[in-house]
């Protein structure tokens, strides 16, 4: 697989909770070693596109290819692709933080002696060296989402999916992860994360895309985003708000502040 | 302020109705039917009871029955509350999901506990109320009792059931003052459940004990016949229970003494309120601390106490702790680990199967040995050791296959994005079960063996059913928890993780499996007597026969099972 081939690719993906379409006609391409933003109000679509990426949902109309894959034809060869961080860490609270990364390396196939090196080396990164003997449900919520993105990052995926990555991390933490995340993109690998910190998206990510009431508005990096906003200077954050808001809603905010 | 939040708590049961998802809607509104059909099916038949036996038997001993009756039924209900309340308060006052917002809000701890007390109390107590209530209404109206009985009867109704809730309540904010809740949880399940169990051994024990302290029933005469239930059931020990001097209260007022009246219903009211008193008090000491300790700091104790190993020891296997269940078959191992560290499940499991081989033996153990001389074409106790054990593993297997898929928990997604196929999965899910039931069976067979004496030959055929019988079993068991999963948080109360409608499926699918299993087994061997075949021939035909219908069942139900499973969806 060269580079620049497409890691993710939807096509006029779409969702629908009975007659709400919470994902509506999205079609994406994001290429390997690319960070991509994934933007949007609360209810926007965010999380049911990463579930969808990822086959936890079905769509209702539309495929999606992980590194050339249909998640729904040939949805093993997909997931061994890619490695997804859900909103909340919801792992399973009664093994110990190691017996869970165990297991994520073995249903992933990884070698045996890979494992032992890349927990070693994970809970390290992570600051939980001390704390692998101990059952997950004594963790902090900070530490569980600590320890869902190691349970991710075990088999070297070629994909990552992050859902607010960095929600409830201490800025340590935060720090490790986007170092991560920079580190595997430039050795190839596509990372795609919805967040709500447009800081984080403006800094390190390649290109974003927005996404409001299933719809994607707009996507691209920072100047062809200002092109479609119209804003000439703006920052992501007037962006976005242009994007997404209404234009009372903007107003509205600028009289607050 | 409580008011605020007891009506707050109304509007969202009564969202519930008409907001919910549409199928949880119509689940509630057909569990209410069914619960207002209950209610006058019981009022109904009480009442035609009530006055059948006024009709027909003489009062006095109509009344004596009425006096025992009534004790036991509140018995029961005491009994009941103590063995499954500790949890639930546990649950309701310290692991509730709004907590947190509760007493972050500016209201009184007090309002909060008090708020939650009475949670606790009515999930505690209202299938009860549905139950017992109307008995109490007919006999009310049976016996043309004055309008004072009704209030006194519901007054009397939430004594008995708060003296139990407030126990439970006093002992969970003690328990959860040295350990973290949801171990604490787990742990007095435990302890309510041996405590259960007690109680129903030295009931049994009292009832023997009864019938050999009875008089002779020489006669049929009333007064006889009076002497002998009074010998039977009324034993001293009911006198300590607070649950019989409510239920003395009702009985003393349909009397007319209305001294024995007052005295029980002034001390069943008196302890009820004391004890509400004592958790209130108390509760403003260490209620908000308890808790505030255990959902921030107290988890990390509980955990390290419990570590189980099922490592297998072999050389560099051993370093790694996964030997045999490396790759795809890690997850048994995972769920073997998880299992062991959930004493509720366990329980779950393995209660009613001690249960079962206890109650078997209590009830058989005189005729045992006289049922050894019973011969159909073989004798009955070659039956009973063939098929007894398996009835009984296969009430075990179904609660442990059955949750396979839904015991997941909200981490199924975990499995979802996992590169295994559907049928890896269902099949580790199968072995799984299909190991700690036969390790079950083993147990019980055993002890089967010893007490029946089958003889070696029917012992090893007895294993060999038992692994083809859990097989099946697992089978049957896994397909439908996959077809009918409830994903629940880890910290849900109720640990079921099957539909009520599957729930009900799996066990007629069980019934069934059994029937068909035992009656290939039990043709060939018939057969096999008839035609003089021998046990080297009859044996291996058996044998072959139950593993093509398990291979059919595998075959269909896992394939099935398959599709159920990729299609099913994450939604949390
Ligand atoms: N299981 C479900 N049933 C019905 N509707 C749902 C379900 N899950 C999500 N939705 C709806 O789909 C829409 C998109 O939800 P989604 O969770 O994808 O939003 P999001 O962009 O991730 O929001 P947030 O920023 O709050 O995480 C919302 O309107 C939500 O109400
Ligand atoms: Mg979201």
């Amino acid at each position: 697989m060269s580079d620049n081939s497409i890691a993710i690719e939807t096509f006029s993906l779409t969702k629908k909770y009975g007659s709400l379409a919470a994902v509506n006609n999205l079609n994406l391409k994001i290429k390997s070693g690319e960070i991509f933003g994934f933007l949007g109000p609360n209810g926007a679509g965010k999380t049911t596109t990463i579930k969808l990426m990822t086959g936890l949902l079905k769509p209702t109309a539309g495929t999606v290819k992980i590194t050339g894959n249909d998640i729904q034809e040939d949805p093993l060869g997909a997931k061994k692709n890619f490695g997804l961080i859900p909103e909340e860490p919801l792992i399973y609270e009664k093994l110990t933080g190691i017996e869970f990364l165990r297991f994520m390396g073995n249903i992933f196939t990884v070698d045996r002696k890979e494992i032992e090196e890349k927990i070693k080396e994970l809970l390290k990164v992570f600051d939980l060296t001390g704390r692998g003997d101990e059952l997950i449900q004594s963790y902090s919520h900070g530490m569980k989402q600590k320890m869902a993105i190691a349970g991710a990052l075990i088999h070297s995926p070629k994909v990552l999916f992050f859902d607010e990555p960095t929600v409830g991390l201490d800025p340590r933490s935060a720090r490790v992860i986007k170092d991560i995340m920079k580190f595997r993109a430039r050795s190839g690998v596509c990372i795609f994360m919805s967040t709500h910190i447009l800081e984080i998206a403006e800094r390190i990510c390649d290109r974003v895309g927005i996404i409001n009431k299933g719809e994607l508005i707009a996507v691209g990096n920072m100047d062809e985003l200002r092109k479609v906003s119209k804003e000439k200077e703006g920052n992501l954050e007037e962006i976005f708000l242009q994007l997404t808001g209404e234009e009372e809603d903007i107003d509205i905010i600028k009289s607050l502040t | 302020m409580l008011g605020l939040l007891l009506k707050n708590r109304l509007n969202i049961l009564f969202l519930g109705y008409t907001r919910d998802e549409i199928k949880k809607k119509t689940g509630r509104i057909i569990g209410t039917f069914l619960g207002i059909a209950i209610f006058s099916l019981i009022l109904y038949y009480s009442a035609r009871f009530f006055t059948f036996i006024y009709n027909r038997l003489d009062t006095g001993l109509a009344n004596t029955i009425f006096d025992i009756a009534l004790d036991y039924i509140f018995l029961v209900v005491f009994i009941f509350i103590i063995f499954t309340g500790i949890a639930t308060s546990l649950y309701i006052l310290y692991l509730s999901k709004d907590l947190e917002l509760l007493l972050s809000l500016p209201i009184k701890y007090r309002t909060v506990f008090i708020y939650k007390y009475i949670e606790a109390l009515v999930t505690n107590s209202y299938l009860f109320f549905i139950a017992i209530m109307p008995i109490l209404i007919s006999f009310g109206i049976t016996s043309k009792l004055p309008m004072a009985y009704y209030p006194s009867m519901i007054i009397v109704f939430i004594s008995v059931v708060s003296i139990p809730t407030s126990l439970g309540v006093l002992t969970g904010m003690a328990a959860v003052r040295l350990i973290n809740p949801n171990r604490a949880k787990e742990i007095l399940a435990f302890i309510g459940g041996l405590f259960g169990l007690l109680i129903w051994l030295s009931t049994q024990l009292i009832a023997r004990f009864g019938e050999n302290m009875a008089p002779q029933l020489k006669s049929m005469s009333i007064e006889d016949i009076k002497a002998y239930i009074t010998a039977v059931f009324d034993k001293p020990f009911l006198k300590f229970f607070p649950s019989t001097w409510g239920s003395n209260t009702l009985f003393y007022l349909h009397n007319g003494n209305y001294k024995e009246f007052g005295l029980n219903f002034i001390l069943i009211t008196a302890v009820s309120a004391l004890l509400i008193f004592l958790c209130i008090v108390i509760s403003q000491r260490i209620y908000y601390t308890g808790w505030s300790n255990s959902s921030q700091v107290a988890a990390r104790t509980g955990s390290r106490r419990v570590k189980i190993k099922i490592e297998v020891n072999t050389d560099e296997k051993g370093k790694y702790g996964y030997g045999l269940f490396s790759g795809v078959n890690y997850f048994i191992l995972k769920d073997f680990k998880i299992l062991l560290r959930d004493a509720r499940r366990l329980l779950n499991i393995f209660l009613p199967m001690f249960m079962f081989t206890f109650l078997f033996f209590w009830s058989f153990s005189r005729s045992i040995n006289d049922s050894g001389e019973i011969n159909f074409f073989l004798p009955l106790k070659i039956i009973l050791f063939l098929f007894l054990p398996l009835a009984i593993i296969g009430l075990v297997n179904s609660n442990i296959s059955a949750n396979n898929i839904g015991s997941e928990g909200l981490q199924f997604w975990i499995l979802k994005v996992s590169p295994l196929q559907p049928k890896i999965i269902l099949r580790t899910k199968i072995i799984f079960s299909s190991i700690l039931t036969i390790f079950c069976g083993i147990i019980i067979m055993t002890i089967f063996y010893f007490v029946f004496k089958p003889g070696l030959s029917y012992l090893i055929l007895g294993l060999i059913l038992l692994i083809l019988f859990s097989w099946g079993e697992s089978i049957i068991g896994t397909s439908v928890g996959t077809f009918f999963p409830v994903f629940k948080p880890s910290q849900s109360s109720n640990k079921n993780n099957i539909s009520f409608i599957g729930g009900m499926l799996n066990l007629m699918l069980f019934l069934l499996y059994i029937l068909i299993f035992a009656g290939i087994a039990i043709g060939i061997l018939y057969l096999a007597n008839y035609l003089n075949w021998s046990s080297l021939i009859s044996f291996p035909v058996i044998i072959a026969l139950e593993l093509i219908l398990d291979i059919i069942l595998y075959n269909t139900l896992v394939n099935l099972s398959t599709y159920r499973l990729n299609a099913l969806e994450w939604k949390y």
